[in-house]
């Protein structure tokens, strides 16, 4: 029965594929449906963007944690007791000669916490912490910290379309970058220069290198350091897009191998702590980034561009279209406002300004 | 009465630093305290000084610095003070490089205390600068620079030049011994607590550590209570306390106090029998304390001896308290854990009075506090009353091994405002002394800590989410889990500066006078940057203002050291 069967199919279709696992019909996904129909294009500035998306995924955290363990939070939030011993307490008790201490008082003033608690409590904080946590956890912050590095790579992205629009020279900079003629038909102006990066991502050191020497071309001189240490916390971000979390050897080469040799193949468990310092790396990773590409664009501009003429009148509207792209409205860390912003870039750029250097020479033809 | 004879002749300078150098070298006394303390501090090996505020630290090292100065038979010695670290706490919470800056500016004042030792043993002006420029690669005056930039502005934005660094400063040590001829060098260190700042208070005897040489002995003044300078320093193994803190069971004390009235030049015969013995007992082992009594009650005009007495003493009370309660302000996380502690002085000194007061012919002013009840935040809290000097810490007893008692004596002007020494309704500052000069009873007194301060969680303080006023769970938490929000560190020192100078521990006399300038701390510092101090005093009475501005930011610096 089952050869006439199989029999049967065989005769309708060539094609015999061999199974190994149990698949069950699925109908086409309606992504159209999964999007808000609304356009609403975000203005708010990248770093705007980006901060609220990391608060966003810290209130999953916590919601999640709030849930799972109020009682983890409440005791390490207790500090560790001390290992004073009672006699070394208070520093007073006069020792009784300069006679340099014999050996036995030396051995009894031996401080047990201190030499060795530097070593161990960390350690021991660490060990504490990662068993308190469960899988479920560990899981999400591993997704939490995937959603922290898209975030990073949406502000470089954001940043630079915002950026093409208000500066002149970043946008000169891209005129040969060719794009596909679909994208030019179909989308809305503003979001042109989004079409530019459509093959650029920004989760290698070459890629920030790229954008900011090449795209932005401010050089990254004085924030090599910052961006080969986010190059190392993509590398975790690969395993775990790429790899079920687990450590590569090309990863651990970049990682350094002497210390995670041993740990290839190993599951990455990114516990509540360490995210929590990835979080406060990356955040201030992107505000460094922002302020680093703030400070080059304004310098260049200043240097190159007549537009400036050094009263706050006749600037504001140039100045704040510049500014808005970098500036953090929320608080906390809120920028400065316009007017103290635009005083602190005249007092560093207007000497040797190209205004300057032209109202000189007209100075001295006159 | 007043007592004005006897204030005729006596000028009060309670702070060493503001003593000239011959006044200084008059009013120091030489018993045999002091000699030993002086005589530790020359010594070789790396050292503490150990006392709370006003013991005389300060007084010490300099008496020792202008000893060495003159008698080229001495070590060399260098004296810097450190009470300024606090302009650099802001740093801490904004810039990574806050510790590199830090230590550059402990290299420059210790190299520019260095120079003025040249200077002050009258070598050739360009040879010293010459040496100096040798080993920082950076003239004396760009060192000053520094200095002054950190110690104005807080080193924000300040680069440190290069040219600071430790093994330049031993090269220093080198020279300064050649070209003064000495065999070997103290190097005094004074307000070296760096109380607000855990962190510069590891970096600092970090630097102290490096210091020590076979030729170079560094000292330090610190405050009791401290027993955390980091994982490289142990006390009694790497360092020897110095305790400048004279204990009032110490037999020496009587003659010790004595011996400082006299050196003060005051006229004991002028006053009345018996106050000036009560005042020894009442500043407990700090002289500038019973200076500023005997001040207080000569210029005072007072209907009665008792009365006056009484006044000097509540003064004296309240000034302290004062002073412990402004920590809360200097290390805000502490707040509940300094508000409980000065609930358990008092009640300490309820206890110790009353224990006192039932009997005649014994005093009993040691306190024991069992050991089991002592937890992090209980040691801190009574850190915090060591540090303020409102208990001499003994050395702990055990009785076994769940037995063990803290020992502290409470300071004893609380204890003579609360009459714990008066055994019958007539006041005799006389009878009051005779009974404190009694025997004093073998055992402490005992108490848990839950008998003395019931009803109390202690907790820390920490800081709320700046946008949505949730407190944080803990010290190191770097997002609000409320609202996700960055949780920023504010600086306590900047908050500092919107109070008003009433926080000061300096009496209501003194006030009136800085309020004519300034009615916030901020004025006070602000007036310390150059800029604005030339600015701000017009033609007229500018010597008194610019008096009155140096006044202030002593007061200013105390405060905060």
């Amino acid at each position: 029965m089952s050869a006439a069967d199989s029999a049967g199919k065989k005769s309708r279709s060539s094609e015999w594929v061999l199974q190994a696992t149990i698949t069950q019909p699925m109908a086409p996904f309606c992504s159209e449906e999964a999007i808000d129909p609304d356009l609403e294009v975000d203005h708010r500035s990248a770093i705007d963007q980006f901060v609220a998306t990391i608060e966003a995924l810290n209130v999953v955290l916590s919601r999640h944690s709030r849930r799972e363990a109020a009682v983890a939070a409440k005791s390490s939030s207790v500090p560790e007791p001390e290992e004073d011993r009672l006699d070394s307490l208070f520093a007073i008790d006069p020792s009784p000669d300069d006679a340099e201490s014999s050996p036995s008082v030396a051995q009894e003033a031996d401080w047990p916490g201190a030499g060795a608690s530097v070593v161990t409590e960390p350690a021991s904080a660490e060990g504490s912490s990662a068993w308190c946590e469960d899988d479920v956890t560990l899981q999400l912050n591993n997704l939490v910290f995937l959603g922290y590095m898209s975030a990073v790579e949406s502000y470089f992205r954001c940043l630079t379309r915002q950026l093409i629009w208000a500066d002149e020279f970043t946008a000169e900079a891209v005129q040969d970058v060719k794009i596909t003629f679909g994208a030019a038909r179909h989308a809305e102006p503003g979001l042109l220069p989004e079409v530019l990066m459509e093959d650029m991502t920004f989760i290698t050191l070459d890629s920030v290198k790229d954008l900011l020497v090449k795209v932005i071309g401010i050089g990254m001189e004085r924030i090599t350091d910052l961006i080969k240490e986010y190059d190392r916390i993509c590398q975790l971000r690969h395993c775990i897009v790429h790899r079920f979390g687990r450590l590569g050897s090309k990863n651990a080469m970049k990682l350094g191998f002497g210390t995670h040799r041993t740990l290839l193949e190993r599951k990455i468990k990114i516990r509540s702590a360490q995210l929590e310092a990835l979080a406060f790396n990356l955040l201030n990773f992107v505000k460094a980034i922002n302020n680093h590409i703030y400070s080059g664009v304004m310098k260049r501009s200043a240097e190159e561009s007549l537009e400036w003429q050094w009263d706050a009148d006749n600037d504001s509207a140039a100045f704040e279209r510049l500014y808005s792209v970098f500036r953090q409205t929320t608080s906390p860390g809120a920028s400065a406002d316009t007017e103290r912003a635009y005083a602190d870039f005249k007092d560093k750029c207007e000497k040797g300004s190209a205004t300057q250097v032209q109202r000189a020479k007209q100075a001295r033809k006159a | 009465m007043k007592f004005s004879a006897a204030a005729a002749d006596v000028s009060f300078v309670e702070r060493a630093d503001e003593l000239d150098e011959e006044s200084l070298v008059r009013k120091t006394v030489d018993n045999q305290f002091y000699l030993d303390i002086r005589r530790r501090l020359l010594s070789q090996g790396a050292k503490l000084l150990v006392g709370p505020r006003g013991t005389g630290k300060t007084h010490q090292m300099r008496f020792v610095y202008q000893e060495c100065v003159r008698d080229s038979s001495k070590p060399a010695a260098i004296f810097s003070s450190f009470s300024r670290y606090v302009r650099l706490e802001p740093l801490l919470k904004t810039s990574r490089s806050a510790s590199t800056v830090f230590q550059a500016w402990v290299v420059a004042k210790i190299a520019l205390a260095g120079f003025s030792l040249l200077r002050d043993i009258e070598l050739p002006a360009d040879q010293v600068e010459r040496s100096f420029t040798q080993c920082f690669d950076l003239a004396s005056d760009e060192s000053e620079r520094f200095v002054s930039l950190i110690e104005s502005r807080g080193g924000k934005e300040v680069a440190p030049p290069e040219g600071l660094t430790l093994g330049a400063l031993h090269l220093w040590f080198d020279q300064l011994l050649q070209l003064s001829g000495r065999t070997r060098l103290v190097v005094l260190l004074d307000d070296a607590a760096l109380s607000m700042t855990p962190e510069y208070l590891v970096e600092f005897f970090n630097i102290f550590q490096d210091l020590k040489s076979p030729t170079v002995s560094p000292k330090a003044s610190v405050y009791p209570g401290t027993s955390q300078y980091g994982p490289r320093l142990h006390l009694r193994h790497d360092v020897q306390p110095i305790n400048a803190w004279l204990s009032i069971e110490d037999p020496a004390y009587d003659e010790t106090m004595s011996k400082l009235v006299e050196a003060w030049s005051v006229r004991l015969a002028e006053l009345p029998e018996g106050v000036v013995d009560l005042f020894k007992y009442a500043s407990f082992g700090v002289p500038r304390v019973l200076m500023s009594l005997l001040r207080t009650f000569i210029e005072g005009s007072w209907g009665t001896v008792q009365q006056g007495v009484n006044a000097v003493i509540e003064q004296q009370v309240e000034l302290m308290l004062a002073e412990y309660e402004s920590l809360a302000q200097k290390v805000p996380q502490f707040g509940t854990v300094i508000n409980a502690g000065a609930i358990l002085f008092n009640s300490i000194a309820d206890q110790v009075a009353d224990a006192n007061r039932q009997q005649e012919d014994s005093r009993q002013v040691v306190i024991g506090i069992a050991a089991k009840d002592i937890h992090t935040l209980e040691t801190r809290m009574l850190r915090f009353l060591v540090e303020v000097g409102f208990l001499y810490p003994m050395s702990s007893v055990k009785h076994g091994d769940d037995r063990a008692y803290l020992r502290f004596i409470p300071h004893l002007a609380p204890l003579i405002h609360r009459r714990a020494f008066q055994h019958s309704s007539g006041f005799s500052a006389k009878k009051q002394v005779a009974f404190l000069r009694t025997e004093h009873k073998r055992q402490p007194l005992r108490f848990s800590l839950s008998k003395l301060l019931p009803n109390v969680r202690l907790h820390l303080d920490l800081s709320r989410c700046t946008r949505c006023d949730t407190p944080r769970l803990s010290e190191t938490q770097k997002f609000c889990h409320n609202c996700g929000a960055e949780l920023i560190n504010q600086s306590a020192y900047e908050a500092c500066m919107a109070l008003s100078i009433d926080v000061l521990p300096i009496t209501e006399r003194q006030k009136e006078a800085l309020r004519e300038q300034f009615s916030t701390i901020g004025d006070i510092i602000a007036a310390q940057d150059p800029a604005t101090e030339l600015r701000s005093f017009g033609l007229i009475g500018q010597r008194r203002a610019a008096n009155i501005a140096e006044k202030a930011q002593k007061y200013v610096d105390e405060y905060f050291s």
